[in-house]
């Protein structure tokens, strides 16, 4: 199994009025070809502006930085924006947040499936053999992803289909293209839990049927272990664990990971409180060298005020913290 | 389907606040201090004379026999006579011989002004922070900021005075001269734009602006849209309804210019011919161009209600 | 910010320096009659020998003054009838905006300039036309911010307590809306100044001999060919006024804006 992605030292940095903030920081991850990788964290962690710096999407004032970006063999950190810009889409995309506000209010659903066909018709000509191929296509994707009337839709506007649609629609615009790797942000958090479920049997069911590679971010353990071969734990703007799916989610190390699986446990048996994990997220400037879970663990010692590197605990299975020492 | 009917809903309305707003100037005017009578005969006349010109012009008959009457023949295109500037004259045929120059100086205007504000505008919000946008927001400040008449002079001054390219004064019909109306109507319709055009300009740049951070572009981008792609499809289209909008609300504004305009440079349009029926104290006049302007407006206000409506998808499905 | 520092450049000018000019804005001086622009005379002079400069600062005073009574006149009877519109609702809210909606409909130099015909010319009619004119934009604003308000909590509260609606209108409500109705103010003078310039130009507003800008700028058009300075240098004048006080608008707006939407959320 090869790696599609390779991250290394990914560095974002917010310029603000009050000063600079380094929002991601040494960040390093791969995703290999064919599986889901999970990334875990609470809002504000950092997880969609990891992976928004990836693809080039943030705004002006942001700045990013790596050591080292591998994507299909290629060093992408060094292409110029019209090369880049090539990959969007085309081998790498995301779907966002909130579909709703994912579509051009004034252009219907088929608009979106003929630009975004347009945008692969080198790669997949099938779509353009003639006239109505990208419409059958569009339609055949939107049954896929359970919207039964694909081609009425085609004819709608955003504004007259609900939240789960146009969910489930911007999922298949995504696919039409059939990137190598897809970004799906809380696909699922502006959603009901009937909604939540389908959304998330679905994905189970693409990433089998599609060849692609996906990056699941959400903040839900749960799901995570329905969908993902492997997880990555952000805080901070730091990754603090990364093993495979259910080693992390049966034996996490971190004590982060600990605090959101047993949350999640909590939750799924219905304890009657929940333990929470005390405090809140590091103020981003009052952030110190050290390790930046230390204010809220309950295992803080002598020596977490120094920079935490990631430690290997076995093959795939890396934790940033003192407790674990590097074996 | 659903468009029509939106259409002749607005219309309906449009109808409505005409007849209404006549009847208002209309009441208005009879309640104004000063009778019509001595105004046409003047100060000597007779009671006799008064009495006469009373009866001839229907103006003992009750109130509301007057407005119904009045309104039918405004409906049949009859304004009735002027008074003391035009001595008995039809006024539709006044009206009708100048309001074409006032139609055509008022479109040249805000052709002027939207050609001005797209350009303006779309580099303003473009460059945002750059040189060019903080020139070209500093040079709309200024623009909102002038009176139109006194910009018509300072034109005529440097075009036509120092310069010499252009007329001072007069205009020609379109319907005699199409050039010529474009000669001479370009300072007049230059006059009024540069305020309107200020405006126009900073509502785009401001929609632009607005627009540009919303999420489907990030989307767009995302899939991989060129950034001209983007700008036309999701920026720029998205943020042509409020600029319409602006425009349909900047009406009321461009036709008092034109009105003030239009004496400056001797265009014969129903502004002018306002003002001088203001003098003369022809008040049939007066009602009669106010009830033009009126129309215009409200005709103006529906067609960028329907414009939008059909741009806009929400409105009609 | 820039705005308010026109403004009270301007203000300065026209309550102080109008006082220490040498000259008086009406002393007639056949010798220096149609001077152009110099040290003596900064905006020359009028066919009557008197300093433009001089006048122009008198002038913005008279000017500022009748737009300044009109706005406050159109606001004080616009949001009046906005907000107990919206407040009291029904069939008064819908016939007092729809005919709000009427007035306008129609452009507003037209309606001030039917409204000077019908009154007659001078300071005070053009005051009231300014008035009329201005008082639907008051209207339709208050109207609309009273709707948001009234569904605000402590609004709730005090009509629970059963305060009388006048006090609870006066009270609870206005202090709320005040911030955007300012604005509008603000944009209203500078426009009523247009107005103002506009009728006066033409004859049907303020009448000599006062002189406001617009009687000046009527002035200057006679004899624009041979002197084009008056006119020019007076309207300079009011294009500044305009300057400082469409800036402050925008100022007063940036400031109110923000804080609004904080408000709502």
């Amino acid at each position: 199994m090869s790696n599609l992605l390779e991250v290394r030292g990914l560095q974002t940095t917010f310029q603000l009025r009050g000063g600079a903030i380094k929002v991601v920081e040494g960040v390093d991850f791969d995703v290999r070809s064919g599986e889901v990788l999970g990334l875990i964290g609470e809002s504000g962690s950092g997880k969609t502006v990891t992976c928004m710096s990836i693809l080039r999407l943030l705004p002006e004032h942001a700045s990013v930085k790596a050591d080292h970006l591998v994507f299909e063999g290629r060093e992408i950190a060094t292409l110029d924006e019209s090369e880049f810009r090539g990959l969007r889409g085309r081998r790498m995309a995301m779907i966002f947040q909130d579909p709703v506000g994912s579509f051009n209010p004034v252009k219907t659903i088929g608009w979106h499936f003929r630009h975004v066909s347009r945008r692969v018709s080198d790669s997949r000509p099938e779509l353009f053999r003639d006239r109505g191929a990208w419409k059958r296509e569009a339609a055949a994707l939107l049954r896929r992803v359970g919207i039964p009337h694909g081609k009425d839709i085609l004819g709608s506007y955003p504004h007259q289909l609900s939240g789960g649609m146009l969910q489930r629609a911007l999922v298949a615009l995504v696919l039409q293209m059939r990137p190598a790797l897809i970004v799906a942000d809380e696909p699922t958090t502006n959603l009901d839990n009937i909604v939540e479920h389908q959304i998330v049997e679905l994905f189970r069911g693409l990433k089998d049927e599609f060849q692609s590679s996906f990056i699941f971010i959400t903040h839900d353990m749960s799901i995570a272990a329905k969908l993902c071969d492997r997880i990555a734990v952000m805080y901070a703007g730091q990754i603090v664990e990364v093993g495979r799916a259910e080693d992390v989610l049966n034996d996490p190390k971190h004590p982060y990971s600990q605090g959101l699986v047993r949350t999640a446990t909590e939750l799924a048996a219905r304890v009657e409180r929940l333990q929470e994990i005390p405090g809140e997220l590091p103020n981003w400037r009052s952030m110190t060298g050290g390790c930046r879970f230390k204010p809220r663990c309950p295992h803080g010692r002598a020596g977490c005020e120094s920079p935490q590197p990631m430690r290997r605990l076995t093959q795939g299975r890396e934790v940033r913290c003192l407790q674990h020492e590097a074996s | 389907m659903k468009t029509l009917r939106y259409f002749i809903g607005r219309l309906l309305i449009a109808v409505t606040m005409m007849v209404i707003g006549a009847l208002a100037v209309f009441l208005v005017m009879k309640a104004a201090p000063g009778d019509p009578a001595l105004a046409a005969l003047g100060e000597q006349a007779t009671p006799d004379a008064i009495a006469a010109f009373r009866a001839e012009h229907g103006l003992d008959a009750p109130l509301i026999e007057q407005f119904v009457s009045w309104l039918r023949d405004m409906i049949g295109g009859d304004f009735g006579r002027s008074l003391t500037i035009a001595g008995g004259e039809s006024i539709s045929k006044l009206i009708a011989g100048r309001l074409p120059n006032t139609i055509f100086v008022g479109l040249y205007a805000v052709l002027f002004a939207t050609a001005i504000s797209l350009v303006i505008g779309s580099v303003a919000a473009l460059r945002r922070g750059k040189l060019s946008d903080t020139l070209a927001t500093s040079v709309a400040a200024v623009g909102v900021s002038m009176p139109d008449f006194w910009l018509g002079y300072v034109l005529i001054l440097l075009f036509a005075l120092t310069l010499g390219w252009l007329p001072s004064y007069g205009f020609t019909s379109p319907f005699e001269s199409l050039s010529g109306a474009l000669v001479t109507g370009l300072l007049p319709a230059l006059a009024i734009s540069a305020p309107m055009a200020a405006v126009f300009a900073r509502t785009l740049r401001t929609s632009l602006l607005e627009n540009a951070q919303r999420d489907y572009v990030t989307v767009a981008r995302s899939f991989g849209f060129s950034e001209r792609f983007v700008f036309r499809h999701y920026v720029f289209r998205n943020s042509i309804i409020p600029y319409i909008v602006i425009i349909g609300l900047q009406i009321r504004y461009l036709l008092g210019g034109v009105v003030v305009v239009e004496r400056v440079f001797g265009v014969p349009g129903v502004g002018s011919l306002m003002v001088d029926a203001a003098f003369a104290r022809d008040y049939p006049v007066v009602q009669a161009c106010t009830i033009v302007f009126l129309a215009i407006v409200l005709s103006v206000n529906l067609t960028v209600d329907v414009t939008c409506a059909a741009l806009d998808p929400k409105r009609t499905q | 910010m820039t705005g308010l520092a026109i403004t009270g450049i301007l203000l300065f000018a026209i309550l102080v320096v109008a006082h220490l000019m040498p000259y008086s804005p009406t002393e007639m001086s056949f010798t220096a009659v149609l001077k152009p622009p110099s040290w003596e005379h900064i905006f020359g002079t009028d066919s009557f020998g008197r300093d433009v400069f001089t006048r122009v600062l008198y002038g913005a005073r008279i000017s500022l003054l009748i737009s300044v009574c009109g706005v406050a006149l159109a606001m004080s009877i616009g949001t009046a009838i906005g907000m107990t519109a919206a407040y009291f609702g029904r069939l008064y809210d819908l016939v007092a905006m729809r005919f709000m909606d009427l007035l306008f409909s129609f452009p507003s130099f037209v309606l001030a300039l039917f409204l000077m015909v019908i009154l007659g010319f001078g300071v005070v009619n053009v005051m009231f036309a300014i008035a009329l004119v201005y008082m639907p934009l008051f209207a339709r604003l208050a109207h609309n911010m009273t709707l948001v308000v009234r569904e605000e909590p402590y609004v709730q509260a005090a009509r629970a307590t059963g305060q009388p609606s006048i006090r609870l209108l006066l009270r609870e409500i206005l202090p709320n809306i005040a911030a955007p109705l300012m604005v509008q103010a603000s944009i209203g003078v500078a426009f009523g100044i247009i107005i103002e310039a506009g009728l006066s130009f033409l004859g049907l507003g303020v009448q000599p001999p006062t002189p406001s800008l617009g009687v000046i700028m009527a002035d200057g058009q006679e004899y624009f060919r041979r002197a084009p300075w008056v006119l020019t240098m007076s309207g300079l004048a009011v294009c500044f006024a305009l300057l400082g006080l469409n800036l402050l608008g925008d100022g007063l707006r940036d400031l109110v804006d923000p804080r609004l939407r904080q408000r709502a959320e």
